[in-house]
This record gives structure tokens, sequence and C-alpha cells, in this order.
């Protein structure tokens, strides 16, 4: 979808910063609807087709969270949803696994918003089918027997936008990375770039969003989450 | 020289006397031998019983003689006394240097003082349990007497709960003989006073091998005081974490509310820039808009970082000082006085009386107390139709609730304004939550209060009812250091 024919939610209690996030968009052509907390953004939600909703997280009433949770139980079509933020009460792991696409901090440019909201309103073979010149920081190999057993054990997870894996080596939030994953019995190959969104230490998981992935396996990727049709992003295992 | 009738007599008497009289020393010496327990020379005694019995032989047969010559038996009798004599002497001597050891009573004494007045009970004993020695710590310590002590079986002392396993334990070290501590794993180690209290203790026991059997000596300390000691520094430990806790939620809130304005002024920032850059002539009007906006927002942001300074510091390197509570509610009270009065709220204050001295820190008790009282304020003046009536009231918290040296006093802040709503009760005590509009509170009084009465080791809470809202501030009377002495 491009961005100029988008109906676009931004919610946050900060009057000044709606008022400022609105302008932005505006510009960029897109239509505009704002809400100064969640309870009003689900009145919203309810009436009108939203594409993408853009929502601060600690708001009075109800916060971002709590609003996405709702919107979930709703029977109305399902916006993707961005967080912006500087401080959450939600853990990124959960942020991710409720089906937030990305997690923006505050202060946040006009720059990095639009290209957030290009991105979601991007489908993802479009999306996933351009390399990143940058060489990635990290590289991470996966070989496992299969993708049923990779599944049932939490080896390897697929969420909408990107999936959840075990490394033997600490990755960083934020952190661009190689991905490699081999499944013996399927003779498949999934080559991927892209970025750590949430990592836990404790118990040495990753959560990775695509940025890129080889054609030889992108059809294969995007059949799999059409098949699967993932509520979470990247998922929480 | 003649002998006279009269002289013999003398002589006769006196033989036998003498006779007579060693017999009787001998049997004396025999009955000390035997019956004095634990005296380890009764072979010297023996000797000496011996020669009471010769020497009285000799005399006597030295008064018979006069009738009866008895030359070979008298000659007899002598050389045996002497053999025996001189056995004697070899035996005094070598027991000699062992005697010259014996304490003296004087040593004995002091001894015994030393043990008496030891500061851990000292007790011995028997094989069965049975007291058999106790000092007068152990009199103190328990409260019995010496008379009831001695003689009773040690489980008077123990608990109920513990009798049985302490019973097993004795008996299992009755066995092993290896001097040890009683470990508190083994057995809860309390002593059972003779008023029925129980207080924790610590024991050392030492097997004592006599020829009497084994004893068990038993070295008793009351660590009710350490005990103590330990649970305060637990709690002190526990507040600290809780500080530190209360503390990077504080961060992380104030984070989140400098990061809003933070964003405004890098929009706004980069809105200029952009500005700059696609036009020639800047729209003074936008520019001075945006300039006006960074500004405000610069201020506002500063304004909370000053007033979390502010709250956060001012008083909280006090002392911890006996203050009173009546005086504290009206210092506070009258601060606020003239304000409540020209917007016709009504103030009462009811104290109870007889309330004691609480250990705080007067400056930040009173800053809880008048935040209280500023909400119910605004509570009360920023909405209609209210009842315009605001009551502190104070009293101990009730003995149902509060346990021997955990007497609190509470505080309750009441108004008659609207109350607070079910979504906004829990997240009223966070930091920068705030109800009034954006401007005119910031919304970190209740969070600092709250930090604050924590710290004094009490509570502040907003009470769950549906009648007026009530906040209750609950501070024990001993800040940290409760009381409790040794029984």
């Amino acid at each position: 979808m491009k961005i100029e024919e988008s109906c676009i939610l931004v919610v946050d209690d900060e009057l000044e910063l709606l008022e400022i996030f609105s302008t932005w968009l505006g510009r960029a052509g897109c239509r505009v609807i704002t809400a100064p907390n969640g309870a009003e953004a689900l009145k919203v939600l309810r009436e009108e087709k939203i594409d993408v909703l853009i929502s601060d997280m600690r708001m009075p009433i109800m916060d971002g969270a709590t609003l996405v949770r709702n919107l979930r139980q709703m029977d109305v079509p399902q916006p993707k949803v961005i967080f912006v933020s500087g401080f959450g009460n939600v853990s990124r792991r959960e942020i991710f696994g409720m089906g937030v696409e990305a997690l923006l901090d505050k202060p946040l440019g006009r720059a990095n918003l639009i290209r957030a909201l290009e991105q979601c309103l991007t489908d993802n073979e479009q999306r996933w089918s351009k390399p990143s010149p940058e060489p990635m920081a990290q590289r991470v190999s996966l070989e496992l027997k299969s993708l049923e057993e990779a599944t049932a054990t939490s080896a390897f997870n697929l969420g909408r936008g990107g999936c959840c894996i075990v490394v033997d080596t600490p990755l960083k939030e934020e952190e661009t990375v190689d991905l490699s994953v081999r499944f013996a019995r399927e003779g498949l190959h999934i080559e991927a770039q892209g970025t750590v969104v949430w990592f836990d230490d404790k118990q040495n998981r990753a959560g990775v969003a695509f940025e890129y992935l080889q054609p030889e396996c992108r059809q294969w990727v995007l059949r799999k989450i059409a098949e699967l049709n993932p509520k979470s992003f990247v998922t929480q295992c | 020289m003649a002998w006279g009738p009269g002289l013999l007599r003398l002589h006769v008497v006196s033989e036998l006397l003498i006779a007579m009289a060693c017999f009787l020393v001998s049997i004396a010496l025999l009955r000390v031998a035997r019956q004095r327990q634990g005296f380890r020379y009764n072979g010297v005694l023996l000797c000496f019983a011996a020669c009471g019995v010769a020497f009285g032989a000799t005399h006597a047969t030295a008064a018979l003689e006069l009738w009866h010559p008895l030359n070979w038996v008298s000659y007899g009798i002598e050389a045996t006394t002497a053999a025996i004599s001189l056995l004697t002497l070899v035996v005094l001597v070598r027991i000699m240097p062992k005697v010259f050891a014996i304490p003296d009573e004087l040593a004995d004494h002091r001894f015994r003082e030393l043990l008496e007045n030891a500061p851990d009970a000292v007790m011995q004993v028997d094989s069965q349990g049975t007291i058999v020695i106790a000092n007068r710590t152990a009199e103190r310590m328990f409260g019995y007497s010496h008379e009831e002590l001695v003689g009773s079986n040690i489980d008077l002392l123990v608990p109920q709960a513990g009798r049985d396993a302490h019973s097993a334990l004795r008996s299992q070290f009755m066995q092993s003989g290896v001097p040890r501590l009683m470990h508190e794993r083994e057995i809860a180690l309390h002593g059972l006073h003779k008023d029925e209290t129980e207080f924790p203790v610590e024991i050392g026991l030492n097997p004592v091998k006599t020829e009497a059997g084994v004893y068990v000596s038993a070295i008793i300390r009351d660590v009710t005081d350490r005990k103590q000691l330990e649970r305060e520094l637990e709690r002190e430990r526990e507040l600290r974490v809780q500080r530190v806790e209360v503390l990077a939620r504080l961060a992380a809130d104030l984070a989140h509310e400098i990061k809003n304005p933070l964003a405004i002024i890098h929009a706004r920032a980069c809105d200029l820039n952009e500005l700059t850059t696609h036009t020639e002539m800047l729209p003074a009007v936008e520019v001075a808009k945006t300039c006006d906006s960074i500004v405000k927002t610069t201020e506002r942001a500063l304004r909370v970082i000053r007033s979390v300074e502010a709250l956060a510091h001012e008083g909280s390197n006090d002392p911890m000082q006996k203050a009173n509570v009546r005086g504290l509610i009206e210092q506070s009270v009258e601060l606020l006085r003239m304000r409540y009065e020209t917007h016709g709220i009504a103030l009462e204050t009811e104290i109870a009386d007889e309330l004691p001295m609480v250990e705080c820190r007067e400056v930040q008790i009173e800053q809880i107390l008048i935040n209280l009282l500023t909400n119910a304020f605004d509570a009360i003046d920023g909405s209609e139709n209210n009842m315009r009536w605001v009551k502190v009231r104070a009293g101990m918290r009730p003995a149902a609730v509060q346990s021997a040296g955990s007497e609190a006093v509470r505080i309750e802040v009441v108004d008659g304004g609207p109350g607070v709503t079910a979504e906004n009760r829990g997240r009223l005590m966070e930091t920068f939550f705030t109800t009034k509009p954006r401007g005119s509170g910031i919304g970190i009084g209740l969070s600092v209060s709250r930090t604050i009465a924590e710290d004094h080791g009490g509570t502040l809470e907003l009470l769950d009812s549906d009648g007026p809202t009530c906040f209750r501030l609950t501070l024990p009377v001993l800040a940290l250091h409760t009381e409790g002495g040794p029984k």
C-alpha cells in the first residue's frame, strides 16, 4: 500500500507530540486520526478502517499494551502496530509477541517515523527482496533436524515478520545478524538478514526480525507464514 | 625410780586410753576412706588406719605387760608397727607432690565463683538427664532456684515440642562422646523459662567420663538479643532492597517523563532545520511558534527534574528523632489552613490522646502530610458538588494487627471529594501518574511520599472503601530498632 492511501491512527497523551506527528504524517500524504489514550483509540478502531496504529505505551486511562490486547480481541480488520515510547512496563519480547511490528524510541525524528511506516505498509515479499549493503554485525548458523521438531522444541519458531531462535553466543538488541538455518529433513536452507529485536540472556533465546531473505527460501517462508498465520510478529517462544 | 601404785595406775590408764584413741582414729579413717567419694588418696588413709591399729596394739600390750610378760607378742607387735610406719612414710612421701597439687579451699571458692557468674548457663547432667550441677546464671536464665534445678530432669528446660527430639539427641550424644555444638538444624534450640516463655539458645556439649559414669557438661547461651539483632539487620537489608527497587522505578518514571519533552523539543528543532533547507525566507510566525514551544517544553522538563531533586533530598539526611505526632499534624495543618479557609473548605483534626512519640524524620513526615492535604484540597476544589471538608485522624494501630514491639501509629487524611475512580486506584502511587490537569501537578508527590513512608518502615495506602477517600499513613513507633530485651 502506498503511504498516500493509508489511514493512520496516532495515540499519545502528550497533545503537542500528537500534533507534531499528525503534521508530519499529513505532510507525507496520509489520512491521520488522533486519540489521547487507549480507550479513545478503541472507539476510533471500532468505526474506522485503520491501516497502521502508531501508539505511545504509557498513557492514562488505557496504556498501549492494553489497547493492542483489546484490539486483538476485536472483530475488525487488524491494523499493523508501531509503538513509540521512552519507557514501557511491558518487555520487548511481549511487545513483538503481541504482533507489534516496530518499537521506536523517543525522541524520534520525522525520517525514522516515515521509514517505519513505509516498511509497515510494504508487503513482506517486497520488504524482504532488498539486501542490506552494510555487512551484518553478527552471524548465526543453526543446523536443525526438521521444522516440525524445531517448532515443537521451540528451537525455531516462525512469526509474521521474523523468528525466535536459540543461540550459543549472546546477541545484543538492535544488532544486525546474518542468519542461516538448515532443516535436514526438508532439505531447506533459510538464509536471511535480520535485526535482533529482543534477547533473553538467561535462556539464550533471541527474537530476530527479517530484513532480507535469499530468493531460494523467500517463497517457502512466505507460504509457511500464510499457512501458520501466526499472531505474533516475532514469536515469544 | 620405784613404781608406786599411783604411778602404776596412771601408766596403765594412759596406755589403754592411747590404745583406744588409736583404734578409734583408725575406724574414723576407714569410714572416711569408704564414704568420701572422689578422694583419690584412700591408700594413704588405709596406711594411717593400719598405723593406728598397730600403735594401739603396741600401747595395749605395754599396759598388759605389767601383769603378764608378753615378750614375743609385744616385740612382734612393735616390729609390725615399725614396718607399717615405714610403709606409711614411703606412701606419704610418694603422694606428697600430688597432695600439694590439690587446690586449696580459697582457690576452689574462686573457681566456683567464676563458674557461678559465667555469662552463660553452665550445667552438668548425668546419663539419665538429671541435673547435677547448675550455676547461678542457669538459675537466672530459666527462673528456677538452685534446689529446683539440681535433681530435676533437663527436659524441664526444653520446650514441649522439642522434648522427644532432645532426648533422642542426648542418648545419641552419650554414645558418641564427642564434644560439639548442638545445631539448629537438628532441633529448634529454645529454652523453656519457668514462666512458660521460650527463648532462643545456643548449646555447647562436652562429655565428662568419671568412675561414676558419663556426665555431660552443657554451656547454654541465651541468644535472644543476637537473634533480635539479626532480624533487625535482615529487615534493614530488605528495606534497602525495597528502596533500591523504588529508586529504580523512580528513575524509569523520570526517564519517561523527560523523554516526552525531549521528543517535542527534538521534533520542533528538526522541523526548524528542515524549514531552513527548503525556503530562503523563513516564515516568521512559524519560527516564533516553534521556538516558543521549545522554550516552554524545556522549562517543563526542568520543572520535573527540580521537583524530583527537591522532594528526594529534603530531610533525607536528618537523623531519626522521636517526634510528637500531634505536633507534626498541627504544624502541617497550620501551613495549609489559610488556603483551606479562603476556599471555604473545613479542615479538622481528630487526634487520639496519649499517642507515643514516633521515631522519624520530622521534615519528611510533614512533607507526606502536606502532600496528602494538598491532594485532598485539589480534589475538592477541582470539582463541583463536593462535601467541602477534610479531616486528619490519628490513633494507634489496633492491637489485633500488631505484635509486641511493632506498635505503630496511623495517620489518616480523609476528604469529602469525589473519590478515586477504580481504574486510577491501582496507578495512583506510580511516579508521575496524575489526575490533575497537565501543568498543575506532575504526579510525584504520592510516590515519593510512599518511598519516605517505606523508608521509615511504614506504609502509605489508599483505603479500599466506598466511603470518602482515605489515605492512611502507618508509621512504626520505633523506626528500625525494636525493643525486646532478654528475659
